[in-house]
């Protein structure tokens, strides 16, 4: 049995690579084994029909040419059966072809129950890096974060999930940022009058791994864990989820990876300064399908905004997103998010004369709430994107938290919100599409009431998986009264990046 | 190398057996399901949703395990512009922005139409697609996908 098992296997080889060329160039009888299909003719490409052979007479005329397998022509009459005895043989020979062929299906398909057909891990991510350039006058604000206003290439994500699938009711995914961070950061702006010097990271240090040690130094960085969950799902309408999750609230925050998104700037809103970008804890998912409707949602609890990874207090966050999305008569998707959660920022001390009497006073209290509307809609070449967020923060009394960890500015209680909309549309030629985008965010602070953020782009789509993205934005500082005049923080940036998934 | 008439006889069955299957122009696509399952008939809004892995289980939690072939193939075409109302471009986009949110993975695919089927009979949550020649007793054809259209069985 090994000889046929090693012809067999030579066969299929053969077979494979015919498939591979795509040059299906004569019909073959197949519908004489127990699992195929009947006997009837498997046409061309160019569908010239051929005639079924003979069932059990395994004949075989082919007469291609781009296919050597298939070139050959072979006349098998001289192994009709001739006997009862040879007909069984024959028999119990397509037996064995046909197990061991649905044996070689099945492996292909990594398959041998419904519950572990499922890919075991796979690896997929996108990577984006470019340009940018950032207009702001010298004395800004905005320079005071520690980035630079020249022209300078920048790192921008290198993301890669692994997803574990290991059967069909459990996954875990993990998402990992790979970054050269903390090097070049800004810790402490300088303040030569009170005699602070200015502090930067710098992560660069001697490679005493290198063959000449002492004199190669290498900046080691580090990774951004975005998420880590294990979702078990019982039914369409009940999962849950487990573990660093991104928060679902809107559409940015989700989408969050520069192949999805149609621009390069998040709005304010987004970053974490409203409801938290992760967040540590479970939630419960689930949608219904109604026509052609799909119902979703998704409620959780979480340890919230916090300033590590841990809970310092027992008051946990809640959270809920609901969806309503189509594909008929074009995709759209509406959403609705709402958060509450209760930041709590905790001193730890001793007393040099009761060291092992540790205390824990909270000197920063209060709690917010969140809610957002979305759309999302996509009619053939056009896409266009708009959300709301509305926060509502209130201090617990004196508990108040600097602005920017500058003495004597504390956030006042506030009713905070953004908006932004973007509408893109492809053209036909060469993958271009332009869009335009417009953020409006009310976040009273010492720099001014609000902020807009009109913007232009061009995406240019060379494939499905790689773009060059490109984004002009203007930020304009001001009152909603008019009151003062804050143009001196106006800045303008210009962000490009070549993106590719995979 | 001596090959007995046995072996030759192997070799050829592996070799009709894998021979690949093309859409004749006139021929259809079944879609299949195993013969078990409690589904006589599929809608093409339910199909749409099985495909886009917005419905993951059959009635009674059973997990739906579909399967979909090449994705430039001309079956897999005709399906996705039928059910889906995609093309290919457009598919590669609509999972490749599904991963980056982290959703559901898309079906998985296997090589060929004759694979499919018999995937679909040994699975038992299993749906797939072949051509309508391909669909034997071993697996239950619950809608016809002809003329870009979804049809009944």
């Amino acid at each position: 049995m090994t000889g046929n098992v090693r012809i067999l296997a030579i066969g299929i080889l053969l077979a494979a690579k015919a498939n591979a060329q795509n040059t299906p160039s004569a019909a073959r009888n197949t519908g004489d084994l127990p699992t195929s299909a009947p006997p009837t003719a498997v046409s061309q490409a160019n569908s010239t029909p051929v005639a079924p052979a003979n069932e059990g007479t395994a004949t075989e005329s082919s007469t291609a040419g781009a296919n050597p397998a298939a070139s050959e022509t072979i006349s098998t009459t001289d192994v009709k059966p001739s006997s009862d005895a040879q007909r069984k043989e024959l028999e119990e020979l397509k037996e064995e072809v046909r197990r061991l062929r649905a044996d070689v299906d099945m492996s292909q398909a990594s398959t041998d129950s419904e519950n572990s057909y499922q890919r075991k891990i796979e690896l997929y991510g996108f990577m984006d890096m470019g340009f940018q350039k950032l207009w702001v006058r010298n004395g800004s604000a905005a320079v005071g974060v520690g980035t630079s206003r020249a022209s300078t290439f920048a790192l921008g994500n290198v993301n890669l999930y692994i997803d574990a699938n290991p059967n069909q009711t459990w996954r875990a995914l993990t998402e990992l940022r790979f970054t050269n961070y903390p090097n070049g950061n800004l810790e402490q702006i300088a303040v030569p009058s009170l005699g602070q010097n200015q502090v930067q990271t710098n992560t660069s240090i001697p490679d005493v791994n290198a063959p000449d040690p002492g004199w190669n130094n290498v900046n080691w960085g580090a990774f951004v864990l975005e998420q880590a969950w294990i979702q078990g799902t019982v039914t369409d309408w009940f999962g849950v989820r487990a573990g660093y999750w991104l928060t679902p609230f809107g559409i940015w925050n989700i989408d969050h990876g520069s192949p999805t998104l149609i621009g390069l700037t998040p709005p304010q809103f987004t970053r974490g300064r409203f409801y938290p970008q992760h967040q540590l804890g479970v939630q419960i998912v689930g949608q219904a399908t109604s026509r052609s409707w799909t119902f979703g949602y998704t409620a959780y609890i979480s340890n919230g905004k916090t300033r590590g990874t841990l809970d310092p207090t027992e008051d946990k966050a809640f959270g809920l997103r609901l969806t309503a999305q189509t594909m008929r008569p074009f995709p759209m998707t509406f959403g609705l998010a709402g958060y509450t959660g209760r930041y709590s920022q905790q001193l730890v001390s001793v007393s040099p004369a009761t060291p092992l009497d540790v205390v824990t006073n909270e000197v920063v209290g209060y709690r917010q709430w969140d809610v957002g509307a979305d759309v999302s809609l996509d009619i053939q070449k056009f896409r266009f994107r708009t959300e709301l967020a509305i926060e509502r923060t209130d201090y617990d009394g004196a508990k108040l938290e600097l602005q920017w960890n500058i003495p004597g500015y504390y956030w006042p209680n506030r009713l905070t919100w953004g908006w932004y909309t973007i509408s893109a549309y492809q053209l036909p030629w060469l993958g271009l599409e332009p869009y335009l985008s417009c953020e409006l965010y009310r976040f009273p602070n010492m720099l001014s009431e609000s902020i807009a953020v009109p913007g232009v782009g061009l995406n240019i789509h060379f494939n499905t998986e790689v773009q060059l993205k490109s984004q002009f934005t203007r930020v304009l500082f001001f009152d909603f009264n008019g009151a003062e005049n804050h143009s001196a923080q106006n800045m303008s940036m210009l962000a490009t990046r070549l993106v590719i998934a995979y | 190398m001596q090959v007995t008439r046995r072996e030759f006889m192997v070799l050829l069955g592996a070799i009709g057996l894998s021979t690949r299957r093309v859409l004749a122009g006139s021929e259809g696509l079944a879609v299949i399901v195993h013969p078990k399952l409690d589904v006589s008939r599929l809608s093409d809004l339910e199909l749409e949703a099985i495909y886009l892995t917005e419905r993951r289980f059959w009635s009674g939690n059973k997990p739906i395990v579909p399967f979909n072939l090449a994705a430039r193939s001309e079956a897999r075409i005709s399906f996705d512009s039928a059910v889906l109302r995609m093309d290919p471009d457009t598919i590669a986009r609509y999972w490749r922005d599904r991963r980056v949110r982290s959703g559901s993975p898309p079906p998985r695919q296997a090589p060929d139409p004759l694979t499919v089927v018999r995937l679909v009979a040994n699975l038992e949550g299993a749906i797939g697609y072949a051509p309508e020649s391909l669909a034997s007793r071993e697996v239950r054809v619950v809608a016809r996908v002809k003329d870009g259209k979804v049809q009944a069985p």
